[in-house]
């Protein structure tokens, strides 16, 4: 035996719980300091504790269980949409590798649409590039707005 | 999900009883690990519930964070899909995950190190557990590590090897942790005048 342990602790603390102690065992604890501290604290705490359980009811087991059975599914989801949201992902940064390839190449050209837009008079075949330029030029606005869109979007979703 | 909501249609505890020690019903599924079916889980519950959450109540010091944490507990333990159908084995990984969302709690308040502290710092410790009783008062000058490893091993029963697996600690260190915190929990009674009676009645 130590001055902090003592090889009879555990046998002091079966007897705490069976409520029932050997004479060999409570003489022991008699002449001990570290099985009588033992043997007072325990039986303390398993009072606090016997006066713990019965404090209050206990949450509802149900709702519990239905927490957990939403988690589960929520988990479920985003594990099953993962591959979506990659995918969105990926057509996010080639929609907007294709925007910004495709804004390169018209930057020449805005220039030209630009001066269409006013032409006090048009032949037909100046009209028909007219036509085509502001076509190219609504179409290039919305392609930027809807990639806009799908990367707000993923990153709202994320 | 609020522990004042679920409190409103809890269990009472003359229903704690019933069931415990039955055999359990478990599911093996194709997929996985076996899952716990709902009357399972009731019946885990009604035998480990109270347990649990008289630990946490008194290491937390307050029980509105236990019935909370005990919530968590055991959506935790079911979203583990906790192999063993051992009843002992389930109640001691219970007690882990309580102790893991314990020390994450303390953890969020500021203690040192991520670990239970040794020493007490917890001015909050609920006012509604300290006043309950000595035993609860005497507790609050403890630190939460030390209310954690008296718990453990002298209400729980849990050995060092037990406790050194909850506590992420050595069981070596264990030992002599325990040790000082009896003696200080020991101290604390006496000096509220707990001692003499009951060592007198235990010996």
């Amino acid at each position: 035996m130590s001055a902090t342990h003592c090889r009879y602790e555990h046998d002091v603390l079966a007897a705490l719980r069976r409520d029932s102690w050997a004479e060999s065992l409570r003489g022991h604890v008699a002449g001990c300091p570290v099985c009588a501290e033992v043997a007072f604290v325990a039986a303390l705490l398993l009072d606090e504790a016997r006066a713990a359980e019965t404090e209050a009811s206990l949450p509802d087991p149900g709702r519990i269980w239905s927490e957990a059975q939403l988690r589960a599914r929520q988990l479920k989801v985003v594990r099953a949409t993962r591959p979506i949201r990659v995918v969105q992902w990926v057509a996010v940064a080639c929609a907007l590798a294709v925007a910004v390839v495709g804004a390169a190449r018209l930057e020449p050209h805005i220039g030209r649409w630009l001066a269409w837009l006013r032409p006090p008079s048009m032949g037909l075949l100046s009209g028909l590039a007219f036509f085509h330029g502001v076509f190219l030029l609504i179409a290039s606005i919305g392609f930027v707005v809807l990639a806009g869109y799908a990367v707000f979007s993923s990153w709202r979703e994320s | 999900m609020t522990a004042i909501a679920l409190m409103a249609d809890g269990l009472l505890a003359g229903q704690l009883l019933a069931g415990c020690g039955e055999e359990r019903t478990m599911e093996r599924t194709l997929e996985g690990p076996p899952s716990m079916d709902e009357q399972a889980f009731r019946t885990l519950y009604a035998c480990t519930a109270r347990p649990i959450r008289a630990y946490l109540a008194r290491v937390t010091g307050s029980r509105t964070l236990a019935d909370d944490l005990l919530q968590e507990t055991y959506v935790r333990f079911l979203r583990a899909r906790f192999a063993s159908e051992d009843e002992g084995h389930q109640k001691n990984y219970l007690f882990r995950i309580a102790t893991n969302l314990m020390r994450d709690h303390f953890r969020r308040t500021k203690h040192e190190g991520g670990e239970l502290p040794e020493i007490a710092v917890d001015p909050a410790f609920s006012r509604e557990v300290q006043m309950r009783s000595d035993v609860g008062r005497a507790l609050a000058e403890l630190g939460p590590r030390d209310r954690t490893m008296l718990w453990l091993a002298y209400v729980e029963g849990a050995n060092h090897d037990e406790i050194a697996a909850t506590l992420g600690l050595r069981s070596r260190s264990v030992r002599s942790m325990l040790s000082r915190a009896r003696q200080r929990l020991a101290t604390v009674l006496t000096a509220r005048g707990l001692g003499q009676v009951e060592r007198g009645g235990v010996s």
